[in-house]
């Protein structure tokens, strides 16, 4: 079998660049957000408004919401993914701790 | 009999070999999840080069084996629905003979992410799972496509198409 078919070469720059729009334009349709909803084992833990800065400690995480942006502080998850996450502001966005089944969204 | 033991043997060793190269390289800060798919070089020399079944028997052994030395229980659900959506579509494709050994392996690679994306949606519960999924899609075609372009070279080899006939 072939490696290269022209269908091949013309799926492939279909998706990369169907995603990468996706990527680029998602922030910009994206509305700020107003509050930040915690949730831990798909049960709600909390909501909590973007505009106030405060310090949130869960059994294994720690989120931080200030100057309006929401981050994971610190986790004790094997590979930190969700503490290497930058800071979310927008409605829809999330940082989520598969390991520990947290989950911080903003609406 | 023994031969087949044998080959299929070595195919899953190279197939974990791959796992645990890929769990050096963690592209975690793009998307939770995310990696290079390695493993799936082997997969498709064996579905291009020989059939499904054999395909499919060395991805579930890996699944099976990956999980219980690198992962956990969560993670095999993740690998298992993956691996199973991704060579559904790849099988299909293959019969079709509409795209290349690279064009099964960039499908292959965007199924398996999507098939993971949604079974995290329904394992946590939540839509924000989907905010990743256009990097899931591009990092799935990319990956997809030099994997599948490693596959088609290797393809070509006279030692490969010897052990794959055995």
């Amino acid at each position: 079998m072939k490696t290269f078919k022209k269908a091949d070469i013309i799926i492939l720059t279909a998706a990369v660049a169907i995603s990468a729009a996706l990527i680029f334009l998602l922030p910009a349709v994206l509305k700020t957000g107003t509050v930040a909803v915690i949730s831990v084992n798909n049960k709600e833990y909390g909501e909590y408004p973007l505009n106030k800065d405060v310090t949130i400690m869960l059994p294994g995480n720690t989120v931080i919401i200030k100057n309006g942006a929401v981050r994971m502080e610190s986790a004790d998850c094997p590979l930190g993914v969700c503490q290497a996450h930058a800071p979310i502001t927008k409605k829809g966005e999330s940082i989520i701790c598969l390991p520990n089944r947290v989950i911080v969204e903003i609406g | 009999m023994a031969k087949k033991i044998s080959v299929y043997g070595l195919q899953l060793a190279c197939a974990l070999v791959f796992s645990y190269v890929e769990f050096l390289i963690p592209l975690d800060f793009i998307a939770p999840g995310i990696k290079l798919g390695l493993a799936n070089a082997v997969v498709i020399i064996l579905l291009i080069g020989r059939d499904f079944k054999s395909a499919l028997l060395v991805n579930l052994c890996r699944v099976a084996l990956s999980a219980l030395l690198f992962g956990s229980a969560v993670s095999l659900l993740y690998s298992l629905a993956g691996a199973l959506v991704s060579m559904a579509i790849m099988v299909t494709l293959k019969k079709s003979g509409v795209f290349g050994v690279a064009g099964i392996s960039v499908m292959g690679g965007i199924a398996h992410n999507t098939a993971q994306c949604v079974a995290a949606r329904i394992m946590i519960g939540s839509l924000g799972v989907y905010y990743y999924l256009p990097f899931l899609l591009l990092s799935g075609a990319i990956c997809g496509a030099l994997v599948g372009a490693a596959g088609g070279t290797l393809l070509k080899n006279k030692n490969i198409i010897n052990l794959l006939k055995i």
